[in-house]
């Protein structure tokens, strides 16, 4: 089989491209390419592997072309990772601060605080927080970006880059920014969500400090939250990994299968019990209760194995949908 | 002095007349290859990697308007001046006039004065 040395090439030079210009720049670099190549042959093309082989050795390494596209001087987070520092630590400031609000408008309201001293609170947790997501971003990015620069060999004994050894196309399957974003944000609400506001769910009374009712079952959801955790913030890395490459290989397809696989086992448990529902919860009904909390008893548990099901469906097609990928993909 | 220190003294001279001498060929539309060429043609040898990246630097600066188009199968991304590329042209060439005249007095004083210490 003939290899396309050319996007071989241009691949290789995308991965060192901040990935806004990447497309632009991969489509710019083949368009100089091709027209080198039929300057040099005076034909469109096919050309033979040692002309193709020979304009890419003149080229330079893909590392290098990257480098006149897109200088790299000193820095923590270099062109390639930082929108995506940018569009994560963003996620994570507004998620985070989302949980804060509802979190502090839950206290008032329950009057656990009094308000002048809740506002103080509420925003000093607000800078520490932004202060503690931003640091931490920067620190994982750092850690990436200095793990993942490629050593460029002293001068002197450098030995010229070969074209022959570039890496296999990985299938060129693009993903949209946005998506990888969504997955991101889906992935930071779930876990606040869960973490933060899961315990605080029920029905308040006006007057009551303490809810009438909590809807789970804190105990049960305690010991499921572990390994809920553990999936979404797997897919939290995955989606940045995604996000950071912006092209779909044979690992992340496997990741991502295995993120499903996990999370439709878990899911199934949720679906075969009632487990995460609160005891209280489930016997509404009696004569003491109010009519409308009687209904909610019955809506609640059904409405959890409805959304079960629907996460449940949703999971599968995209199991199957990264199987079919996985096998459509180039070996 | 080094050969090396002498190709770099070189390199370092030309590319700061890399970009006068890309945005003088540019009040009609080329794309980068042909662009390439048409340096080439008149004695200004450009290494193609070097010159893409300075046309996308000159587009940003907002020197250079750009347009993919599609000649054939193969999509080309042709590059033009605007107005304030126009501007600049004007504005380097005159500095670039000054600079020669200032250098070409300089080269020549520095020769008539090796012509007296000999």
């Amino acid at each position: 089989m003939k290899v396309n040395w050319i996007e071989r090439y241009i691949q290789a030079v995308g991965e060192h491209l901040p990935s806004n210009d990447r497309q632009d720049i991969e489509s710019e670099l083949r368009s100089l390419l091709l027209d080198t190549l039929e300057d040099r042959t005076g034909s469109p093309g096919p050309h033979d592997d040692d002309t193709v082989l020979a304009v890419l050795q003149e080229f330079g390494s893909p590392q290098e072309t990257a480098d006149r596209y897109a200088p790299r001087p000193r820095y923590i987070i270099g062109p390639p990772l930082y929108e995506s520092y940018l569009q994560i630590t963003g996620i994570l400031i507004i998620m985070a601060l989302i949980g804060q609000t509802v979190a502090f408008v839950i206290q008032i309201s329950r009057g656990d605080l009094a308000a002048m001293a809740a506002v103080g609170a509420a925003m000093g947790r607000a800078l520490s927080t932004v202060a503690g997501i931003v640091g931490w971003t920067t620190i994982i990015f750092g850690a990436i970006q200095h793990f993942s620069r490629q050593e460029k060999p002293a001068e002197g004994d450098s030995k010229p880059w070969d074209p022959r050894e570039l890496p296999d196309l990985h299938g060129e399957e693009r993903i949209p920014r946005a998506e990888s974003l969504f997955g991101i944000a889906i992935s930071v609400a779930a876990l606040v969500g869960a973490n933060l506001l899961a315990f605080r769910l029920g029905i308040y009374g006006t007057a009551a400090p303490d809810p009438n009712l909590i809807f789970v079952n804190s105990e049960a959801v305690s010991r499921l939250l572990p390994w809920w955790n553990l999936i979404w913030a797997a897919g939290l890395v995955h989606e940045t990994a995604l996000l950071i490459k912006g092209r779909w290989n044979r690992v992340y397809r496997w990741q991502a299968i295995a993120i499903d696989v996990a999370s439709i086992i878990l899911l199934i448990v949720l679906f075969r019990s009632e487990l995460i529902i609160s005891e209280q919860f489930l016997a509404l009904g009696g004569p003491e209760q109010a009519k409308s909390l009687a209904d909610a008893g019955g809506i609640v548990p059904t409405a959890l194995r409805g959304v079960f099901l629907g996460a449940m469906a949703f999971t599968l097609w995209d199991m199957f949908e990264n199987v079919r990928s996985l096998i459509a993909m180039r070996p | 002095m080094d050969d090396q220190t002498l190709r770099n003294m070189e390199l370092e001279m030309r590319r700061g007349v890399l970009t006068l001498s890309v945005l003088s060929q540019l009040h009609t539309p080329q794309y980068g290859y042909s662009l390439l060429q048409r340096l080439s043609d008149q004695g200004m040898d450009i290494d193609q990697n070097t010159l893409y990246p300075l046309l996308r630097r000159l587009e940003k600066q907002g020197l250079l308007d750009s347009d993919w188009s599609v000649e054939g199968n193969r999509p080309r991304r042709y590059y033009v001046l605007n107005d304030q590329g126009c501007q600049a042209l004007h504005t380097m060439s005159e500095v670039w006039r000054d600079t020669t005249a200032v250098m070409q007095r300089l080269l020549n004083s520095s020769d008539s004065g090796k012509d007296v210490d000999q």
